[in-house]
């Protein structure tokens, strides 16, 4: 199936709200009910009741009033959203957008998984919906318009189609009446007449549609074109004042930018946030990936990674996300000869990588005072390091725990320097340590120690 | 015939010819610290190529061999990472010789697959000025993947494996054999890039002397202030 309408019957109502309490929607008289959502449907707030009738029977009905503009945003980011599973995304009228799905259903292994996929992702933004699949886009938007229940196989959806009322085709009223003066409402029906009559008795249009409907006529709505610059705002619906908190409102934003992205087929560079702060003050930061990225997922791994690190001055009231560079999906990251200087990854983008993968334990530090190694060892270590002897060499590997020497071996040892005693601090109760330097047998240097109850370990090697 | 015809698509300009490539500069070439192995490697370490070390076992030198480059090349920004040594770099004696320490990074894996991502990621990435890692049973492809990463990132590449695997073919441009001797660490070279494979020179591995009463005695001294 290569079409997809989703329908949202109340976007107006929805976009951006929690929608989980009663509300609806008003005229502009602001007197009787345009919308309700089910909560306050299903206390008897229904479209067309007065607002009075409406107050009398859910005193805490939260209302609003129709916002052409607003409703044309919701729909111009929800365009966006669903550049996700389509590389070809047409906004129908406000409420209703086509996406053509067959070219990305092999990515997503079918399509039944990509409706699941954009399924999940708008049931997170808690917006009613309607979904319609069919081989042609006229087909699908009536299939959404009848909120007939989706089906994935050829022959059912053909079966839908047939029993579609014909009321939803955008007919004429005249033509419509004329029809059901004639006993005929659906499309099956109409299908069995004659062509040439229906051609010769109604308008023009109906036989175009009919034929739109079953694909043997072309019809196409423009395709949206997404906007030169990325830039999203969330107002948050209640203030931020940790910055893992701020992981949800941006998940949402980056589900658009890997549309808005998908439909341009170019990766984004580097993302930049603000967060706006009640006091007024603005906060930014800036999130990049080295080769570029346009999945939702792997920018918000990176954001994970950056807001554990992040400490918030003051409580959040709004973020917006901005994409600063972009790169074209087909623009080769590199030159095969030429040496790469200017888009070498910075280490901590490397860094960050890294840690995503193994995890922040993998990556350690060298360091005198650190030495990643258990806290007595360690503080005796660093106790070596205090002697600051011009020529008490330290060996450039240690045998992390040392190895006990045998007797045997004990006996053969040919001591080159030492002994050079380490201890650390006597309060401590720590070990004290005899150091020697020693011509091992192969023709290797190693650093071994003797402890008071003179047992000797091999603790390093010098090559 | 076939000349003629590899002449005609030189002509065209669909056969890519190594020695079009601009030579890499001579002094793109990091000297090794040791005349003599400079003179086998045409002027030092090769930044872009792969380079495989083969060890009998662990520490048989080749943190010696590499000791005067790590000098040189951590005293300029870049990371240098170290990936899975066997065992840990002690810091002190790494400034000691003169190392700075700033960009060291040591990473631990849990598994061959990530020990090579890792590997692969770093030499990619363009940021890291040397990148050793240690690795032993690993198929060859795993290694041209490592050698094409390096080709693209620039940087140093050593792999520091197991003499047992001299015999089998690997993609790295140079491999160098390390064999622990009476007087030193015996280095020769298996496989070098545009030459023969050839006896290196054999490099000290004693820590400078000290006379064992010279450390007793500034013991004492300190001790006693």
């Amino acid at each position: 199936m290569r079409w997809l309408v989703v329908y949202f019957p109340l976007l107006a109502l929805e976009w951006e709200q929690d929608n989980a309490t009663p509300r609806a929607l008003l005229d502009s008289a602001a007197r009787r009910i345009l919308l309700a959502n089910p909560q306050a449907e299903a206390l008897g707030v229904v479209p067309g009741l007065a607002i009075a009738t409406a107050l009398a029977l859910v005193p805490d009905l939260e209302t609003a009033s129709y916002d052409d503009e607003r409703l044309n945003r919701a729909s111009q980011t929800l365009a966006l959203e669903l550049g996700r599973w389509s590389g070809r995304v047409s906004c129908i009228d406000p409420l209703t957008i086509l996406a053509e799905v067959a070219s990305m259903q092999r990515y997503f292994k079918g399509i039944e998984a990509l409706t699941g996929d954009m399924k999940q992702a708008l049931e997170t933004q808690r917006l009613s919906y309607i979904l319609g699949l069919a081989n042609t886009p006229r087909a699908a938007l009536a299939l959404a318009r009848a909120r007939v229940q989706l089906a994935y196989e050829a022959e059912t959806i053909e079966q839908q189609i047939s029993e579609l009322p014909l009321r939803l085709l955008g007919l004429p009223a005249k033509d419509l009446d004329a029809l059901r003066g004639l006993g005929i409402e659906r499309v099956v029906q109409l299908e069995r007449l004659p062509r040439q009559e229906i051609g010769s008795r109604f308008h023009p249009d109906l036989l175009k549609r009919l034929d739109q409907l079953r694909g043997k006529q072309e019809w196409l709505p423009p395709a949206f074109k997404p906007p030169e610059i990325f830039e999203q705002h969330a107002d948050l619906q209640a203030e931020i004042s940790y910055a893992q908190g701020l992981l949800f409102p941006l998940q949402r934003i980056l589900g658009r930018l890997e549309g808005y992205l998908n439909l341009r087929q170019q990766h984004a560079l580097v993302l930049s946030i603000n967060l706006f702060h009640r006091d007024k003050t603005q906060s930014h930061l800036r999130l990049g990936h080295a080769g570029g990225c346009y999945k939702a997922q792997e920018w918000l791994a990176l954001l994970r990674l950056k807001l554990e690190r992040y400490r918030l001055t003051q409580p959040v009231l709004e973020v917006s996300l901005r994409v600063d560079q972009f790169r074209d999906w087909d623009e080769p990251a590199r030159d095969l000869f030429e040496p790469n200087t200017t888009r070498a990854e910075t280490p901590e983008q490397l860094l960050s990588r890294i840690q995503i993968r193994l995890g922040s334990s993998a990556i350690n530090e060298l360091a005198i005072s650190h030495t990643h190694l258990p806290g007595g060892v360690a503080s005796l270590l660093e106790r070596a390091a205090d002697h600051r002897l011009p020529y008490a060499q330290r060996p450039l590997w240690l045998v992390e725990p040392p190895q006990r020497l045998s007797r045997k071996r004990v006996e053969h040892l040919n001591f080159s320097s030492g002994p050079e005693r380490i201890q650390s601090d006597w309060w401590n109760d720590a070990p004290r340590r005899d150091y020697f330097t020693v011509d091992w047998s192969d023709g290797r240097c190693a650093w071994v120690f003797r402890d008071p109850q003179q047992n000797w370990y091999l603790h390093g090697w010098f090559s | 015939m076939a000349v003629k015809v590899l002449a005609e698509l030189i002509e065209q300009g669909q056969v890519w010819r190594a020695q079009d490539v601009p030579a890499r500069a001579a002094q793109s070439l990091l000297p090794t610290g040791y005349a003599e192995l400079d003179q086998c490697l045409a002027g030092g370490w090769m930044p872009g190529q792969l380079i495989e070390l083969l060890v009998e076992q662990n520490s048989s030198g080749e943190l010696r061999l590499l000791l005067p480059l790590l000098t040189q090349v951590s005293q300029k920004p870049g990371l240098i990472m170290w990936i899975d040594p066997p065992m840990h770099p002690y810091p002190l004696a790494l400034a000691q010789a003169g190392v700075r320490l700033r960009d060291h990074r040591v990473i631990r894996t849990q598994s061959v697959e990530e020990r090579l991502w890792v590997m692969e990621q770093a030499l990619k990435s363009g940021c890291a000025s040397i990148v050793m890692g240690w690795l032993d049973k690993v198929p060859v492809a795993a290694l041209r993947r490592l050698q094409l990463a390096v080709h693209q990132g620039e940087g140093l590449a050593f792999v520091v494996r197991s003499s047992a695997m001299a015999n089998q073919p690997s993609p790295a441009s140079f491999r160098l054999q390390l064999k622990v001797q009476p007087d030193g660490v015996k280095v020769d070279l298996l496989k070098r890039r545009q030459a023969w494979a050839v006896e290196g020179p054999v490099l000290p591995l004693k820590a400078p002397a000290m006379a064992l009463n010279r450390v007793i005695n500034s013991t004492a001294t300190k001790r006693a202030i």
